[in-house]
């Protein structure tokens, strides 16, 4: 079929329009400063599709004009870095943005920088969902850089990049990927050793037996934000090779400086994972503390928190107790009063002194240590469920308890409580209060637990002395007891109403063992809770120093019989260790940061009271979650119920040996997180989020300069 | 004697140089002296018992730019001159460099935009720029009535040229500024300055 020539004519034109319209789209990016083009930015993928589950990854090439620049993630001394905001499909993830090996940069008056030149690639690997719906896939970047040669044009562009749901394979960008990936500085621990030396002055870097045929090395610094450094210095002393980098008077005075070592065309990420030492300046004066706290602050505050720890809600239920022993013993004489507050104050003394042996034990194996770690393993827990239960037991009067030194006041018949009881006492109220951290027993705490011996045991024992204070005080003025109730038949009535309390906190117990191990692992503990319950029942009756002989001898057979079906119970019964659930939670953090929205990281465990209770009166306020919606706040929850490598690290850096930590990470990531108190009203949360929201954050850290 | 004092002294001396080397907050600032616009001739040591702000000045430099067509940058300017205090802008811009313009043009420029500091001082040698260290536009110096530096480094801690930046970074002249005045120690005495090179 012919077509007619003015058909044709106007199909022609139409598509060399459509051409051109298409050319302007291409060029539509392109950063044109009078009529040059200085930056062609393109958003690329190293794949031709999309494939569910396959990583693959995403990036922006900025294409310079030829004697331009653009920054590194530190510019150097002028310049700013480029900077990415993606946008991606429902369910998709991206990692950290990985920054080529820069070159250096040097303009007149001594100005350093860490640029790009020609082009460079910025890419991240993006973890698509399980599961993809059919149909192309939009990946934005809303990117802005600078781009200098001897003046400086500040670019942005919104790009996108559309992909269909296929295959994964290589796609036309992917040997522009594998030629910059080679450049990306290696991040596996380099095969050498780096040490570190720090003063006010300046940070040394210093990487003995350097091989010294290696081309000329370079370090790219990337100081923390508050630091003000000076120019690297490299030099070759001997066989070491040396760098040096001068710290700015009026900024932090960080040990280390992380950066990028160049040689060649190799290069490391040094200070990020691999083993380093630090060590003290080697100049003669002592090194001054740098620790925000003293050890008579950490004792101090030891104090306070042992103190506060009797408020907990763990707690409450033994102290209690201990309320209702005091009644009792207010009738006997001052000096026996005195020694059972004694031994209940040794019971705590010993677990808070037995804990921190055991922590140094750890700690000399190289293991991680935190606080209150044990509550993380279900096998403690069911320990501490079955004696919680049997000390309501006891309350209850299924049994008694008698040791060999009261039997005979026992006979007698008036009912004591031995110094052992008072002193296990001591420790079961400290167990329960250990995962109640107290608020200054945080940071106390993690203080002490990177201290020497000596003054983590002496942390440990501020602990247990300002918990047993209010006892001790108690106890040495019997007097004072006299403000107490009378003793009489409501006594018995009062305990057996503490045994109810006790079976409270043991439920919370069987609830955070279903949690870690599952349901079989309740029925397992219930069946454990039968037989011991039934070995202190036969206990209690048969066994009595007051039965037959006969009776003894059958209840000793049946108490034994119990015993041995409880411990085949527990090892032939117990249920198989739940699975645990890969919680990657530094990738979730990483995909949380890297959108463009405030995020609220809640690091709480099931165990953790204080978490549960600042959640509801806090966190879950209507005010406080409508403030979340409204200022589009990212939810991220840490769960420490199990433990997590990942989590123990980010507790550490912020300086907490457990849970509750809260963290508002503002929308500009290069500011350091809020960190809030570990315990929260509305109002702290509210006002965290404005100071998030403000990002005014003024760091004040450093000594301030004295201005006269 | 004499040879041991004059040992001494060098040794003193041998310690010292380095430090002032550098310009280092909490040290005595450095006088200077240069032309301004009109051709009068400025020292430092003029302003001594008054608070100065040295900035440094490039009109053409995005970052500069930020702060200007946004009016935050006058807007500090008038607000401290107003209190007594002696705001400086520097041009170290060498003869042909980005931001070099005769005094004529200078002040045109002043006009159009409504800068108020209390002078535009000419240092298109890079003398000064040299001796303060100066590495980027803006970049501020604040120096107490008793001639000591007491801050150095960026205008603000929002390294970017977004003028939508301003509302919410920390700025820096005025945090050092309000608690210097107050008598109360500065907050953060050195930051990393951020803008372009200095084009010397």
């Amino acid at each position: 079929m012919m077509l007619p020539n003015s058909v044709k004519l106007c199909l022609r034109l139409f598509l060399i329009a459509m051409l051109m319209f298409l050319g302007t789209l291409s060029m539509a990016h392109a950063q044109i400063y009078k009529g040059k083009v200085l930056v062609t930015p393109k958003l690329v993928a190293d794949t031709a599709a999309v494939e569910a589950g396959k990583p693959f990854r995403i990036g922006l090439l900025l294409k310079m004009a030829p004697g331009w620049h653009t920054y590194w993630k530190f510019p150097g001394d002028s310049g700013t870095p480029t900077r990415i905001q993606w946008t991606l499909p429902a369910g998709f993830t991206i990692g950290e943005l990985q920054w080529p090996v820069p070159s250096k940069h040097t303009d007149l008056g001594d100005i350093d920088t860490y640029v790009y030149h020609d082009e460079v690639l910025l890419f991240a690997t993006v973890t698509p969902p399980k599961e993809l719906p059919a149909g192309p896939l939009k990946f934005r970047a809303k990117a802005d850089w600078l781009v200098c040669e001897q003046l400086c044009v500040p670019g942005k562009s919104e790009l996108n990049l559309e992909l269909l749901v296929g295959a994964a394979g290589s796609g036309p960008d992917s040997p522009t990927f594998e030629s910059f990936a080679k450049q990306i500085p290696a991040t596996a621990p380099p095969s050498f050793e780096t040490k570190w030396t720090a003063t006010d002055q300046q940070v040394t870097l210093t990487i003995p037996n350097w091989k010294s045929d290696t081309e000329a090395a370079f370090f790219f610094p990337n100081p923390p934000l508050d630091a003000v450094i000076g120019h690297p210095k490299i030099e070759v002393k001997g066989a070491d090779l040396v760098v040096t980098i001068p710290l700015f008077e009026g900024g932090t005075k960080p040990k280390m400086i992380p950066g990028v070592l160049k040689a060649g065309n190799q290069g490391w990420e040094i200070g990020q994972n691999e083993v380093s030492t630090i060590s003290p300046p080697p100049s003669a004066t002592p090194a001054r503390a740098p620790q925000a706290f003293s050890i008579f602050t950490a004792l101090a505050f030891g104090f306070l928190g042992g103190l506060i720890l009797n408020l907990m809600p763990c707690v409450l239920p033994v102290i209690s107790l201990k309320i209702f022993s005091f009644v009792r013993q207010s009738g006997e004489s001052r000096q026996r009063v005195f020694r059972m507050g004694l031994a209940f104050s040794a019971g705590m003394f010993a677990w808070f002194l037995g804990l921190a042996v055991v922590l140094l034990v750890l700690r000399s194996t190289g293991i991680e240590i935190t606080w209150a770690q044990q509550f993380q393993s279900p096998w403690f827990n069911i320990g501490i469920s079955v004696l919680i239960f049997l000390f309501a037991l006891n309350l209850f009067g299924v049994y008694e308890i008698t040791l060999p030194g009261a039997a005979t006041t026992k006979l007698a018949g008036t009912p004591h409580e031995g110094y052992a009881g008072a002193f296990f006492q001591g420790v079961f109220a400290t167990i329960l209060g250990t995962p109640c951290t107290a608020p200054y027993l945080g940071t106390t705490l993690a203080f002490a637990l990177a201290q020497p011996p000596l003054v983590l045991l002496a942390v440990f024992a501020a602990i247990a002395l300002g918990m047993s204070a209010p006892y001790l005080i108690l106890c040495s003025n019997p007097a004072w007891m006299r403000f107490l109730p009378k003793p009489g038949p409501w006594m018995e009535h009062l305990k057996q109403c503490m045994g109810f309390l006790l079976l409270g906190t043991l439920l919370w117990f069987v609830w955070i063992v279903g949690r870690q191990a599952g349901t079989d692992a309740i029925v397992f503990l219930g069946a454990l809770l039968l037989l011991s319950g039934l070995a202190a029942w036969i206990y209690g009756t048969f066994l009595t120093p007051v039965a037959s002989d006969v009776t003894r001898a059958f209840g000793t057979g049946a108490f034994v019989g119990t015993l041995a079906l409880l411990a085949v119970t527990t090892v032939f019964f117990r249920p198989p260790p739940a699975e645990k659930e890969a919680q990657n939670f530094a990738g979730k953090l990483e995909a949380a940061l890297s959108t463009n929205r405030i995020v609220f990281v809640d690091f709480t465990a099931d165990w953790c009271i204080s978490c549960k209770v600042n959640k509801r009166v806090a966190i879950n306020q209507p005010e406080v979650q409508t403030a979340f919606d409204g200022k589009n706040v990212l939810f991220l929850e840490a769960d420490w119920t199990n433990g997590d490598p990942d989590i123990t690290k980010i507790l550490k850096q912020h300086g907490r040996a457990g849970v509750p930590l809260y963290l508002i990470f503002p929308v500009d990531r290069s500011i350091p997180p809020v960190v809030l108190p570990e315990i929260l009203t509305p109002k702290i949360v509210l006002d965290a989020l404005h100071q998030a929201e403000a990002q005014a954050i003024t760091q004040n850290l450093n000594p301030p300069t004295d201005p006269s | 004697m004499k040879l041991k004092l004059a040992t001494l002294a060098l040794c003193v001396l041998g310690f010292v140089a380095p430090a002032l080397a550098a310009v280092e907050t909490g040290k005595p600032a450095k006088n200077f002296t240069l032309k301004d616009t009109s051709g009068k001739e400025v020292s430092l040591a003029d302003y001594k018992g008054k608070f100065v702000v040295l900035e440094w000045y490039n009109p053409d430099c995005p970052f500069v730019k930020k702060h200007y067509d946004s009016a935050n940058m006058q807007k500090l300017q008038a607000e401290y001159t107003k209190k007594g205090i002696v705001w400086l802008s520097i041009n170290s811009s060498a003869p042909g460099k980005q931001g070099y313009y005769s005094p004529a043009e200078y002040e045109k420029i002043a006009e159009a935009k409504k800068t108020a500091p209390t002078a535009l001082l000419l240092d298109h040698e890079g003398k000064v720029g040299r001796l303060y260290n100066a590495k980027t536009t803006p970049e501020i110096f604040i120096i107490n009535p008793e001639g000591t530096l007491i801050y150095q480094g960026g205008i603000d801690n929002k390294p970017t040229t977004d003028q939508a930046d301003i509302a919410t970074a920390t700025n820096y002249v005025r945090s050092a500024l309000d608690a210097a005045e107050a008598g109360k120690p500065v907050p953060v005495g050195t930051t990393k300055p951020y803008g372009c090179s200095v084009k010397y």
